[in-house]
């Protein structure tokens, strides 16, 4: 066991705390290795102590160790250029057996093409027996027989790389912060080599390799599927958690996926998106977007602070009542879209998309002196949305509005209303609003309800059809329905006159943020958004280019698209010119290199599907 | 042990896929086939002959069809006309039935579906991808001709290994 080293330092004050029960700990001094077994069950946590710090990793299994971690092999089963925690999480060996799962990982940057730097790599760049960790993994596998190679193939955690467009592989500085970790569960009876990698040429260690720290957890212990992720340079580490419909949806799908900070459903077993699309459009579904982010607004000053930064104008809104728009950065661009609900004149809520939303809003108060208090409140409430043309007949025999509040039924709360009452004695406040295109509400509650209010619509729809809906018939009915999504349709580039909601900016407004760049927008926006209908059955994909007819240079972008069921045509969402935005313009959206292959599309109205808002507003 | 496995006549699986796949079974069979996703089934009538299709992707299909095979041929090739579409029958298909007795649950203890497949609770009209120890198979439970049935799909070369036994 000379090969093992155990850890008898007094760790720095600065190692976070075991996630469970330790067995066994190993320090890496920086730009060394070491060779440690695992058992099968067991979980072997990988930390970047002092952070920037690539930590490659080796794996074998089986007589004499010949079957081994194959990164090809990898990809190649997960259709992902690295596992990430979930559907998709386990590395294979060249026999395509499983032989780590990512249970977590805070860092989710990591390096899966490039071999553990070698004494090839520091010769050529002038340092001729510079310590590599490919060495260093011959060195500490020797004594199990495994024989040596110039260059091993190794998962190089924390290792930051990327492949850009004309194929060059790209490492730069590391994304892993002090204590950054990932956490891996043996799937067999392992022999592994860990490495601090000995790279102090360039930022990929930040020019001196640090020590990492192995622990190994017992096969008992029960540690979460979790993906870290940060909202801003300041917030806390975050790791996926369950909405307050998780365990429900669990017994109905295995299929998962991370969405925002949440586990979401893609899909439903046994239903799957067909089913669950056609039930949104001609029944009733139910959807977990309890991943959306919720900030009360407090104070005497929280409706100027929501007309400064909000892009509507919320002097008309009154209590019960609504707005979509966004929060605009002063260059105009969308920082995140949502909905500012009125809860009295001193207290609204914005619900958007980002947890750095309430930090901005917090930065713009303080800067203009607002007095007004945020508070995060998404941990406090989870909202489930019931849409389709039978959410309103659902809901109609299990809704108790609040005495105090203005509608009796269910029936006399209109578009972009809101109301206190119980579902099934729950406390819920009901929102009338969706993403779907259809009739629909919105139902906020304690999480601690979560189950409950699951349980009671779904046996109060059942008579009539209702089904859960995942993420996938999520996207195609919103796509339909014109609706955008971030990272798609907008980002903090984008104006609001480029992403289609133009109508959703006040101009008149005396002052707000944005305004002065957004009149400039307005006059000659770079592009619109505009819906397509393809000739054809193929369904493009975001970042697939649209071109005037026969010419080479494009003239906008598919942004989003989808084959529509119900109109059963493959439709699109795109960022165009205007020249190219009339109503009826046929342009041609380019396949493969844009060149080779190009599929006819008709601009329409940004919603394919009742693009006049009949629905919803039924 | 009785080697009990029922092998169906190959020559009643079609696979239909394309651009176009989605749209010839429209015409096919009706607006039906677009209530299903990947890995379901129906049961329907093609030229009043009973069949099962199963969707394999957005555009690929696989039909089983017990009718006459050349008259499935010309409603093929009919359907197919002017579509984007190739229609198919893999000679290294092989299709087996399970025997009636034997549960989907019974299956599950020596079959392992593809995460987030689940055999034990595969429904009626539905299919997963699954290994029973390396060997690769289809398992798709539908009827037949208002049986319950469990099916397998598996390559004919491999189909020897495949002993189910009562």
């Amino acid at each position: 066991m000379g090969v093992i080293t155990q850890l008898d330092l007094t760790p720095p004050q600065s190692l976070p705390p075991p996630l469970g029960q330790v067995v066994a700990e190993y320090w890496i001094e920086g730009g060394t290795a070491i060779a440690y077994p695992v058992t099968a069950g067991q979980y072997i946590q990988i930390v970047d102590v002092k952070g920037c710090q690539c930590s490659d990793l080796v794996v074998f299994t089986g007589d004499r160790h010949t079957e081994e971690l194959d990164a090809t092999v990898t990809r190649t089963l997960n259709g992902l250029s690295m596992p990430v925690a979930g559907l998709h999480g386990k590395y294979f060996s060249q026999q395509m057996q499983p032989l780590l799962e990512v249970i977590q990982d805070t860092c989710n940057r990591h390096d899966h093409f490039l071999l553990a730097c070698t004494a090839r790599y520091y010769e050529d760049l002038g340092y001729p027996g510079h310590p590599s960790c490919s060495d260093n993994f011959n060195q500490v596998l020797r004594p199990y027989g495994i024989a040596p190679r110039p260059g091993w193939s190794a998962i190089n955690f924390f290792y930051n790389t990327a492949v850009d467009r004309q194929g060059a592989i790209a490492g730069t500085e590391s994304w892993s912060r002090p204590g950054d970790y990932v956490l891996l569960q043996a799937q067999r009876d392992l022999l592994c080599a860990s490495s601090s990698c000995a790279d102090d040429l360039d930022p990929v260690n930040g020019w001196q390799p640090t020590p990492i720290l192995i622990r190994i957890y017992e096969a008992q212990q029960n540690f979460p599927l979790a993906i870290g992720r940060r909202a801003s340079a300041t917030a806390p580490l975050r790791l996926t958690q369950p909405s307050a419909f998780t365990a429900r949806i669990q017994q109905l799908t295995h299929n998962l996926v991370e969405y925002n900070g949440y586990w979401v459903p893609n899909s439903f077993t046994n239903r799957g998106v067909q089913a669950e699309y056609w039930a949104l459009r001609s029944g009733a579904v139910l959807i977990d977007l309890s991943a959306l982010r919720k900030f009360d607004v407090i104070g005497t000053d929280a409706f100027s602070l929501l007309q400064f930064s909000f892009s509507r104008d919320l002097n008309r809104l009154k209590v019960g009542q609504s707005a979509y728009g966004c929060l605009l950065a002063p260059h105009g661009g969308i920082i995140d879209d949502g909905i500012v609900f009125c809860l009295s004149a001193t207290h609204y809520r914005y619900v958007g998309n980002c947890d750095s939303d309430g930090e901005w809003l917090e930065r713009v108060a303080v800067q203009s002196g607002f007095n007004v208090e945020i508070q995060p409140c998404s941990d406090r409430l989870h909202n489930l949305a019931i849409q389709g043309p039978l959410s309103r007949q659902i809901l109609r025999s299990l809704t108790q509005f609040d005495l105090h509040v203005a509608p009796s039924t269910i029936d006399d709360l209109p578009y972009f209303h809101f109301a206190t009452a119980t579902i099934a004695t729950i406390p819920v406040l009901i929102s009338r609003t969706g993403y779907t295109g259809e009739l629909g509400y919105e139902l906020f509650i304690h999480p601690q309800h979560g189950a409950a209010l699951w349980d009671a619509l779904m046996a109060a729809g059942a008579p009539v059809g209702l089904q859960p809906m995942g993420m996938l018939a999520l996207d195609r009915a919103r796509i339909e329905a014109g609706l955008l999504a971030a990272g798609r349709e907008f980002d903090d580039l984008t104006s609001p006159y480029q992403a289609g909601i133009g109508w959703a900016v006040a101009l008149k407004k005396p002052d707000f943020i944005g305004k002065a760049a957004l009149e400039k927008i307005r006059a000659h926006p770079p592009t619109v958004t505009v819906g397509l209908v393809l000739d054809g059955n193929e369904v493009a994909t975001g970042g697939q280019g649209v071109h005037p007819i026969a010419e080479r240079w494009r003239a906008g972008t598919i942004t989003s698209a989808t084959f529509s069921p119900i109109l059963n045509r493959s439709i699109a969402i795109a960022q165009i010119v205007p020249d190219y935005a009339e109503l009826g313009t046929v342009l041609e959206v380019g396949w493969v290199d844009g060149i080779k292959r190009r599929v006819k599309a008709t601009v329409g109205s940004l919603a394919a599907y009742d693009p006049t808002k009949s629905r919803v507003r039924a | 042990m009785t080697d009990t496995h029922v092998s169906l006549p190959p020559a009643c699986l079609w696979d239909i896929a394309g651009v176009d796949g989605l749209q010839v079974m429209k015409r096919l069979v009706g607006d039906r086939c677009d209530r299903i996703a990947p890995f379901q089934s129906l049961e329907a009538e093609i030229d009043h002959i009973p069949c099962s299709i199963l969707r394999l992707g957005e555009a690929n299909f696989r039909l089983r069809w017990t009718g006459d095979a050349a008259h499935l041929q010309t409603l093929l090739v009919a359907a197919a006309s002017h579509q984007q579409v190739w229609v198919k029958q893999f000679p290294w298909l092989a299709s087996v039935r399970l025997p009636a007795e034997m549960s989907v649950e019974q299956l599950a203890k020596i079959a392992i579906a593809k995460p987030p497949f689940s055999l034990p609770s595969l429904a009626l009209n539905c299919a997963a991808p699954a290994r029973i120890n390396s060997l690769s198979c289809l398992v798709w439970r539908h009827s037949i001709q208002d049986t319950e049935t469990i099916e397998l799909h598996t390559a004919r070369q491999t189909l020897h290994h495949l002993k189910i036994t009562s």
